[in-house]
């Protein structure tokens, strides 16, 4: 009992030190600009908060005015962690907390595997379930910047399990809304999680009797069922810890409340590519999201969610139809496949089918993974199971194919790593459905997004660079003229080195190949003209190149043609 | 039992056959790389094959390295639309070709790993374009006058980001392919500035025709969705299409969102002079586009009919 227990916590410390390898090897994304100091600042105020002044409007505005777009729960954790783990630097620091995030989900999905299957069928799903959730390229790129999508995946299935955890346990209940108010105060994503939670109290709860109890002869009553305590808890002690937590709603409440609702229903558009067509407004169709989750996770991940959908049936089906019956036994499995079940589509429906953009691969529905990955571990639980009521053969055969599963997942993952299993080209990741990289790009998917200014890219240019050199990128220069100041203020940039945005005084010119951007095609055309100095292909496909800028010495010594010049993974 | 254990072996096969669409995927081979000689066969078949108004494309996955020997010979990454070029050719990949729509008409095999594919679209049987300005923008194309036909400034001298510049004149003036956000959707286009007090003069040379045949321009323009929301009150902007000093049609581009486009038949053999000019230039970002075709004339006379259409 106590070694399985040991053994689950050390799934879970086995995921968090994998996920903290190769944070150093991650790039920037255009986001982290926003949320890392917005992320001092909100902690800043919390360090201060013994100040006369701390709860006045005007220090207050000045904390949490930077991005008061979004909510402050992952960028309190970016600035907490910033401190604490300042010996990171000011880029990874900070990003320690996405780390732990994503450890989080992990942990909620052992845990949920374990309450509801008991300890040792839980420690085997969870398990599957942690390990499909690491092999993951492009959640695991994620978990490591410093962007809202991972925490908020993290809190919304804290909140999911609590609000489920809240079916036995009435302290549970109550805490739902704690855990609930934490998912509203980190990202938009999480009001939706009411949706699929109330599905599942509608399907599992009982219905009420229409005759009184004692069988008397009085008039039936219609009533509705009754809701649990989670229910009142995330309704009405969500939005108070949402309220509670975000000081720049302190003020002004409504008039704030009313524009940080309004900025998302009228996002700027932002440029997406699918299937060749270049999305902007109108937005892609309703059916991009489904299609991204589909071609960017692990195909054996997919197949074991699906054979644990299918496994799962007599479970969710007894839970359905046997509401009634007061048998606990069989209960908890079955409240965990339309758990994960409802859960994962309406992370993904939103997005779907709220009319509103779609943009940047699988980021608006992070929270669809952890569920994804849930329902996988209890596929691959089931399948073996199912092995053990037959022979040896079948225990060998489920024990084969779950290991090839495994192992195809991993691959992919570090197929779109630059050092082990570090996923730095997560955001390039396409699984073997759609023939990886080269295929999607080939079939009108955009290979990167996110204007990640990639480490090794960083790296190349301090070891390649000329003296004083200017460097320009196109087609999106003004992004990297965000992430690159982070580079320079954590001193990993040459010192000599400056970004400009005139491409006619630039020494180096980085074409990063996005074909969402309209200019792209001229840009690549212009440029056939010049020089390449360096170009990453990943996979046969391109990814970035470094060209001889108008002001690149005529007298410098190109890097000679081998590895430095071209690399292939 | 039985019916259990079969559901067994095929969930593992389900399973096993996932890993291996994975596995397949991470286990391929990379891509044989371009040799020059592949892409030597490549130029001269393409050269050889496709006619004039035929744009190329090249597949995105191809290594900028030999990319340049294909821009050379007019080729782009960039799939044209199916009005401005119904049919095209790809040089592409044998083992990961290009998704477009479109028929393919003909493949015809190059060294490895290349491919050269021809691609026909619907509408193809419209006659191909005599005359793209986006595909023919060419040095001197473009010139700036002074009201009364003096010439100020030719377009000719190139510039770094691409198009033709007009010496003397302001950097925004110049003549460029570029891509605009009209109403939302992203347009390839050339980009024509109009400057207030002078005229924007774009003289399409004069294409010959065959007897019983004339000339059909479709000329259009936009004002950039951007341009609309930075100057509000900006000013409209005026086309002149004139034919041996004849005005031939006119078209308004007004101060809002969207493309606006006519078409007119003309007399082949004589230059085609397109006019643009406005009041007032302040954030004027305005792209054009013109097509000239090759038509049977109509058997009655009945050449000027011009048809004006403000799209979606």
């Amino acid at each position: 009992m106590k070694l399985r227990a040991v053994a689950a916590v050390a799934v879970v410390v086995a995921y968090g030190v994998l996920c903290a390898r190769g944070l150093s090897e991650i790039g920037l994304t255009d986001d982290d600009d926003f949320y890392l100091p917005a992320g001092a600042s909100y902690a800043d105020w919390l360090f201060d908060l013994t100040a006369s002044d701390a709860f006045t409007q005007g220090r207050i505005d000045r904390a949490f005015g930077p991005n008061h777009e979004h909510p402050p729960v992952a960028k309190y954790g970016f600035g907490l962690f910033g401190k604490l783990f300042g010996f990171l630097g000011p880029i990874d620091g900070p990003r320690v907390f996405a780390v732990f995030a994503s450890t989080l989900c992990a942990a909620v999905s052992m845990a949920l595997a374990v309450f509801q299957l008991g300890l040792t069928r839980g420690l085997f799903a969870g398990t599957a379930a942690v390990v499909a959730l690491a092999s993951m390229p492009r959640f695991q790129f994620h978990s490591r910047v410093g962007t809202l999508d991972v925490p908020v995946a993290a809190f919304v299935l804290l909140a999911a399990a609590v609000a489920l955890w809240g079916e036995r346990s009435r302290w549970a209940g109550r805490l739902a809304g704690v855990a609930f108010g934490l998912a509203l105060a980190t990202k938009l994503n999480a009001p939706f999680l009411l949706v699929p939670m109330f599905l599942f109290w509608w399907l599992t709860r009982p219905w009420p009797r229409l005759h009184e109890p004692g069988g008397g002869p009085g008039r039936p009553r219609l009533r509705l069922k009754p809701l649990p305590t989670a229910f009142f808890s995330m309704v009405l002690l969500g939005p108070l810890v949402f309220w509670v937590s975000w000081p720049w709603l302190w003020f002004d409440t409504w008039d704030r409340l009313r524009e940080y609702v309004s900025f998302h229903l009228n996002h700027y558009p932002i440029l997406f590519y699918y299937f060749g067509e270049r999305y902007d407004q109108p937005f892609a169709p309703w059916h991009a999201p489904f299609v991204m989750a589909g071609i960017t996770t692990p195909v054996a991940v997919m197949a074991l969610a699906a054979v644990g959908a299918v496994l799962g049936v007599p479970a969710a089906g007894r839970r359905v139809l046997r509401r009634d019956w007061p048998v606990e036994r069989e209960r908890p499995e079955g409240d965990l496949v339309w758990f994960s079940v409802l859960n994962a589509f309406f992370a993904v429906a939103p997005v779907a089918f709220s009319g509103g953009p779609k943009y940047g691969g699988v980021k608006l529905f992070m929270p669809f993974f952890p569920f994804l990955a849930l329902l996988a571990g209890y596929g691959a639980l089931r399948l073996w199971e199912l092995a053990c009521r037959f022979g040896r053969a079948e225990r060998v055969a489920a024990a084969v194919v779950l290991a090839l599963g495994a192992g195809s997942a991993f691959g992919y993952r570090a197929a779109y790593s630059h050092r082990g299993f570090d996923a730095a080209y997560g955001l390039s990741a396409y699984n073997g459905w759609i023939g990886g990289v080269r295929g999607a790009t080939a079939s009108g998917f955009e290979r990167q997004y996110y204007d990640v200014a990639f480490r090794d890219q960083l790296r190349w240019l301090n070891a390649h660079a000329p003296e004083r050199a200017r460097v320009h990128f196109v087609p999106n220069h003004k992004e990297y003229v965000r992430t690159y100041k982070w580079f320079r203020k954590a001193g990993l940039l040459r010192e000599d080195l400056r970004l400009t945005t005139s491409e006619g005084s630039a020494h180096l010119v980085v074409l990063t190949h996005e074909r969402r951007f309209p200019r792209y095609a001229s840009d690549f055309v212009r440029l056939s003209e010049r020089q390449i100095l360096f170009d990453r292909s990943l996979r046969g496909t391109p990814l970035w190149t470094v060209y001889a800028g108008s002001r690149y010495p005529p007298s410098a010594e190109a890097p000679a043609d081998g590895p430095a010049a071209s690399e292939r993974r | 039992m039985g019916g259990v254990k079969q559901l067994f072996w095929v969930l593992c096969a389900f399973v096993a056959v996932a890993a291996a669409v994975e596995g397949a995927a991470l286990l391929r081979p990379g891509p044989v790389q371009v040799t020059a000689r592949a892409l030597v066969a490549a130029v001269e078949r393409v050269e050889k094959l496709r006619k004039p108004t035929e744009p190329l494309v090249y597949s995105p996955l191809l290594s900028p390295r030999v990319v340049p020997a294909l821009v050379e010979i007019g080729g782009t990454v960039e799939v044209p639309s199916a009005r401005r070029a119904p049919v095209f050719w790809i040089v592409d990949f044998r083992d990961e070709p290009l998704r477009v729509e479109g028929r393919q008409t003909r493949q015809v095999e190059l060294p490895e790993p290349l491919v050269l594919r021809r691609i026909e679209r619907e509408g193809s049987g419209e006659a191909p374009a005599a005359f793209d300005l986006v595909r023919d923008l060419r040095a001197g194309l473009f010139r700036v006058e002074a009201r009364g036909g003096r010439v100020v400034s030719r377009c000719d001298a190139p510039r770094p980001a691409g198009g033709f510049s007009c010496p003397g004149q302001p950097g925004w003036v110049h003549a460029a392919r570029v891509s605009h956000i009209i109403e939302g959707d992203s347009r390839r286009c050339v980009w024509a500035h109009p400057i207030a007090g002078k005229e924007l003069v774009i003289e399409i040379p004069a294409i010959p025709v065959p007897p019983g045949h004339e000339l059909e321009l479709t000329f259009g323009a936009a004002l950039s969705d951007s341009a609309v929301r930075q100057a509000p009150n900006g000013a409209p902007i005026q086309h002149r299409i004139r034919q041996a000093s004849r005005t031939r049609s006119v078209l308004t581009v007004p101060n809002r969102k969207g493309w606006r486009e006519q078409t007119v038949r003309l007399q082949g053999g004589l230059p085609i002079v397109w006019t643009i000019t406005t009041g007032a230039d302040g954030a004027r970002h305005q792209c054009v586009d013109g097509l000239v075709r090759i038509v049977p004339a109509p058997t009655k006379a009945g050449g000027e009919r011009t048809k004006e259409r403000v799209l979606p």
